[in-house]
């Protein structure tokens, strides 16, 4: 029995008043729930919903900040072909992978490929040398925020960024 | 039949116990909506439980039971919802306050499920009022469930955030995000 079914019957069975049918409302308004109900509720999603979520806004990016989560594990390899992997510590067998083989390949041109997760897309990544990058981007993309360096044994080889409309992911190569 | 693996872990669905004849009380919605309840549903919300025990204590008569936060329509949802859950251990809504994966039975599941969005929100805040854990946890995990796989744009959509070109920029804004 659904709830309109089991709410109507019980108006039937009771007979004393009557409660006004609200129309149906699609709308969660998440951020005006209380604080402590909000941050459970950000709690329950997993790391990269969290990411999501925390990029909507400014209030949202400062819940975000409440969340006890444990951040992606980035892993990178080179044989035999370039492959950046974003894990989740927390569950090992979720993971999320650069979908571009070809990302060291032709480091000089900026290229853009997507940031793919086991169940769709989620951003785009952009990569090239640094300045490349800052000459290509920083000016067509305003707010953009400096997130996490990526570090390998020989030392820094890029970093990760993110405006609020989307998770963006540069690397460049250590120029010799 | 061999009994399953972990199901100690799980929320059993309620039973029905032999038990003294139930003590209805009846509580008045914000909106002055008048409905009937077990006192052993209403002890689930501990700002009830308090009030009612404040009048045991003083041996007065309970006859009313006044919710000024909640409308009739919500309250409703949360007194069924309470009824079922009534024989409830309630240390098991207090262990499962911190579990990062709730379970949530079916029972509940479908309940919640079906609501719209908008009333699963009011259901959410009433239970915050009315400090009722097993429904807040079981609330929020269905919230989060309703955000798995989505993208942003669809999360936006879901949960009612403009975009940030579509936010008031000036000191008087007035947009809650």
């Amino acid at each position: 029995m659904s709830v309109r079914e089991t709410e109507m019957t019980l108006l039937q069975r009771l007979g004393q008043f009557e409660i006004r049918n609200e129309p149906p409302k699609r709308l969660f308004p998440l951020l005006k729930l209380p604080r402590v109900v909000l941050v459970e509720c950000i709690e329950n999603l997993d790391v990269l919903e969290i990411i999501i979520f925390s990029i909507l806004s400014k209030r949202a990016k400062s819940i975000a900040k409440f969340i006890r989560w444990n951040p992606l594990e980035i892993s990178l390899g080179f044989i035999p072909f370039t492959d950046i992997r974003l894990r989740s510590p927390s569950d090992r067998n979720q993971h999320w992978k650069i979908d571009d083989e070809n990302i060291y390949r032709q480091p000089q041109v900026p290229s853009v490929c997507d940031l793919i997760r086991d169940d769709g897309t989620i951003g785009s990544v952009f990569y090239g040398y640094r300045e490349k990058i800052h000459d290509e981007w920083i000016c067509k993309l305003p707010e953009l925020q400096f997130v996490h360096n990526l570090i390998r044994d020989d030392g820094m080889i890029g970093s990760i960024f993110y405006n609020y409309r989307a998770f963006m992911f540069q690397v460049w190569r250590r120029q010799v | 039949m061999a009994p399953k693996k972990n199901s100690a872990k799980r929320p059993q669905p309620s039973t029905p116990k032999p038990s003294a004849p139930a003590r209805i009380v009846k509580v008045q919605s914000s909106d002055g909506h008048i409905l009937q309840a077990d006192v052993r549903a209403l002890l689930l919300s501990s700002t009830l439980a308090a009030t009612i025990k404040g009048y045991d204590d003083e041996n007065k008569p309970l006859e009313k039971l006044e919710v000024n936060n909640v409308v009739g329509f919500t309250l409703k949802l949360v007194l069924e919802w309470c009824e079922k859950h009534k024989e409830d251990d309630p240390a098991i809504a207090q262990a499962e306050k911190d579990k990062k994966n709730i379970f949530i039975p079916s029972w509940d599941r479908h309940f919640l499920t079906k609501l719209p969005m908008g009333n699963l929100f009011d259901l959410i805040t009433a239970a915050y009022h009315l400090d009722i854990t097993g429904l807040i946890n079981y609330g929020c995990k269905t919230v989060a469930n309703s955000a798995k796989g989505k993208s942003t744009e669809e999360m936006r959509e879901l949960f009612g955030i403009p975009e940030p070109w579509e936010q008031p920029s000036t000191s008087t804004a007035t947009w809650d995000d």
